[in-house]
């Protein structure tokens, strides 16, 4: 059994084959990166496995589940979340109300309870206010609570995005470019904030990046892609050092940096 | 606007003395017949055009979509309430106990029956949004007008007249009330969350785990009951009501309270109801350039409030008391704040005056 496993998941878009034949077993407590050059088909990747996208033919399955149709909300419920790469917050909510927003599953009471605000609801209310207070002091954004979304600064619109996919209890995270934009001290930031939320949680990650130096730190499997069709999978040693990778991707950057 | 500094709790009171405390006031001019008949019905009209208002604010400003429908809505809560008292309920309506119990009832019962309706608007909104939802909830508005006129029961386009006259003052400030409280509550909780989760961004609602499709035909649904429940308070004080009474135009003008009030706040909305409500009455010794003085106040409105009048600021109780904090405030920006700020200006500005005089 695997969390989240894909089974030689294939897209169309008209004619166009965006990604063909992906194959993925999640390993708990893993952190998996997938890498590629521009418009390789990683987003594309992200939202099939989140179900924003039913792909062409292929089963996608979490906990065994087969998910293929289901709306996105229940992928959530099954302990999927992600963030996205064209930062897409709540913007004119304040930053505690983005969490608490995505603390609905946390809500167990009915619409008449909430109508009379009854000793129940006012109880969950709490509870869903702490806990949203703890995760912002978590990603030590609990100065900010009352700011609105988009008056954040860039970085932490960024970390308050994976703050609020990990509001929804999430059992697999999904990164999309988090480090996207960042500058390198943002980026060193980030990776502490992904290795402290891989010690203090029951997680397994999901990540998509193009910070090489990022992705060879922190990740413990990578699949490379190009093009739509994988074309390189395993540790940050080997992929560093497959031809192939290097030719499509890692050369130029080589190139670039040398 | 209502605002008490107390330094203990950091909550604010003020609101909760001036809703009971503006009800004797009015209660007491309309009993000794200071405020005539005439002004007496402009403020009941007020209460009801800021009950739909603030219902339509649950569509356009907290969840975030589109309509153009709301007197469609209105129209099917006063066709049913006003059926139900004027050909169940009249034989039964011996004493005051009596009458209000069922009016009350038929309220309900048209409420309902428009939140039905709600229901079956509410679909369309799932696939299609902006402009085109618009589109279908304009047309829907004109559907149900016109299906009033071929149904026999409903008088076809001669309307209904004698509904007994049961709306009065008590009974449109408490609803307004309760209305209000009903909608604070709705959203200040999850379900009130995911309606704002729509309006920010539905895919990012939707991957948080929140069934949008859900939150969008609750909004509707709700949002319909209440406008129904404005339409039956609405044809049992007006006692005749036809099917042009709930035409495109008086959609429209819910969409322009709404949205000169401040959309996206309750508060607003009723008080754009309000003052756009009265302006046109205040009017009235123009004659017909009224009819030019009105839009151009409007279109002064938008041009130097975008945001509304009283941007999205709630009263005090709508908050529980809880202050604005200073971000809230700069955000909500309404026509108070301005007032305030020019204020204190005016005083920091004397206050150097003298300070240089003392020099």
């Amino acid at each position: 059994m695997s969390l989240l496993e894909a089974e030689n998941i294939s897209i169309e878009f008209g004619g166009l084959k965006a990604v063909q034949n992906f194959n993925l077993k999640l390993k708990d407590h893993e952190l998996f990166s997938i890498i590629g050059p521009n418009g390789a088909g990683k987003t594309t990747i992200f939202n099939m496995l989140t179900g924003i996208y039913t792909p062409t033919s292929g089963i996608v399955k979490m906990n065994d589940v087969v998910m293929n149709g289901k709306k996105i909300h229940e992928f959530t419920h099954m302990g999927i979340a992600r963030t996205f790469q064209n930062i897409r917050l709540f913007g004119a909510a304040s930053v505690l109300e983005n969490l608490t927003i995505a603390m609905q599953s946390d809500a167990k009471y009915g619409l008449f309870d909430s109508l009379l605000r009854t000793s129940k609801f006012k109880a969950r209310e709490k509870e869903i206010k702490e806990n949203a207070r703890e995760l912002l002091s978590f990603f030590e954004l609990d100065k900010k609570e009352s700011f609105l979304a988009k008056n954040l600064p860039y970085g932490e619109q960024r970390k308050l995005e994976i703050a609020r996919a990990m509001a929804t209890h999430p059992k697999v995270l999904c990164l999309d470019e988090p480090a996207a934009g960042m500058n390198p001290s943002e980026v060193e930031d980030l990776i502490g904030i992904i290795n402290k939320i891989r010690s203090s949680y029951d997680i397994t990650i999901i990540l998509i990046e193009h910070h090489m130096n990022m992705v060879m730190a922190i990740a413990d499997r990578i699949k490379v892609i190009e093009f739509g069709i994988t074309i390189a999978e395993g540790q940050p040693d080997e992929i560093k050092n497959d031809p192939k990778v290097i030719e499509a991707y890692l050369g130029k950057e080589e190139e670039q940096y040398a | 606007m209502m605002k008490i500094k107390n330094n203990d709790t950091n909550k604010t009171y003020l609101s909760y003395i001036v809703v009971p405390v503006l009800f004797f006031v009015l209660y007491y001019l309309i009993q000794t017949k200071t405020i005539n008949m005439y002004w007496r019905n402009i403020i009941l009209i007020c209460g009801i055009n800021g009950v739909v208002a603030m219902s339509l604010n649950l569509i356009n400003g907290i969840t975030g979509q589109s309509c153009l429908g709301q007197a469609g809505f209105m129209s099917v809560g006063a066709y049913v309430s006003a059926m139900l008292t004027k050909n169940v309920f009249k034989p039964y309506m011996t004493d005051t106990f009596q009458t209000y119990a069922l009016f009350v009832a038929a309220l309900i019962i048209g409420g309902l029956a428009a939140g039905l309706i709600g229901f079956l608007i509410g679909l369309p909104s799932l696939r299609l949004r902006g402009d085109y939802l618009a589109i279908i909830t304009l047309g829907f508005g004109e559907m149900i007008r016109v299906m009033w006129r071929v149904v026999p029961a409903a008088g076809r386009a001669k309307g209904i007249n004698s509904i007994p006259k049961v709306t009065n003052f008590v009974s449109v400030y408490i609803i307004v009330f309760l209305v209000m409280l009903i909608f604070r509550n709705f959203t200040k909780s999850s379900y009130g969350r995911s309606c704002i989760a729509v309006r920010e961004n539905e895919l990012a609602g939707e991957t948080m785990g929140i069934n949008t499709t859900a939150a969008k035909i609750r909004a509707f649904v709700f949002a319909a009951i209440v406008a129904g429940i404005g339409g039956g308070l609405y044809s049992h004080l007006m006692t005749f009501i036809n099917p042009d009474t709930f035409n495109s135009a008086k959609s429209t003008d819910y969409v322009l309270y709404l949205y000169t009030g401040g959309v996206g706040s309750f508060s607003s909305a009723l008080l754009g109801a309000i003052i756009f409500t009265i302006i046109p009455e205040i009017l009235r010794f123009m004659g017909e350039w009224r009819l030019v003085v009105y839009p151009l106040v409007l279109i002064l409105t938008m041009i130097y409030r975008p945001k509304g009048l009283f941007g999205k600021h709630e009263f005090g109780f709508m908050r529980f008391g809880e202050k604005e904090n200073e971000y809230e405030k700069e955000e909500n920006a309404g026509i108070l704040m301005l007032i305030s700020k020019a204020v204190k200006s005016l005083l920091n500005g004397k206050k150097e005056k003298t300070r240089k005089e003392a020099q």
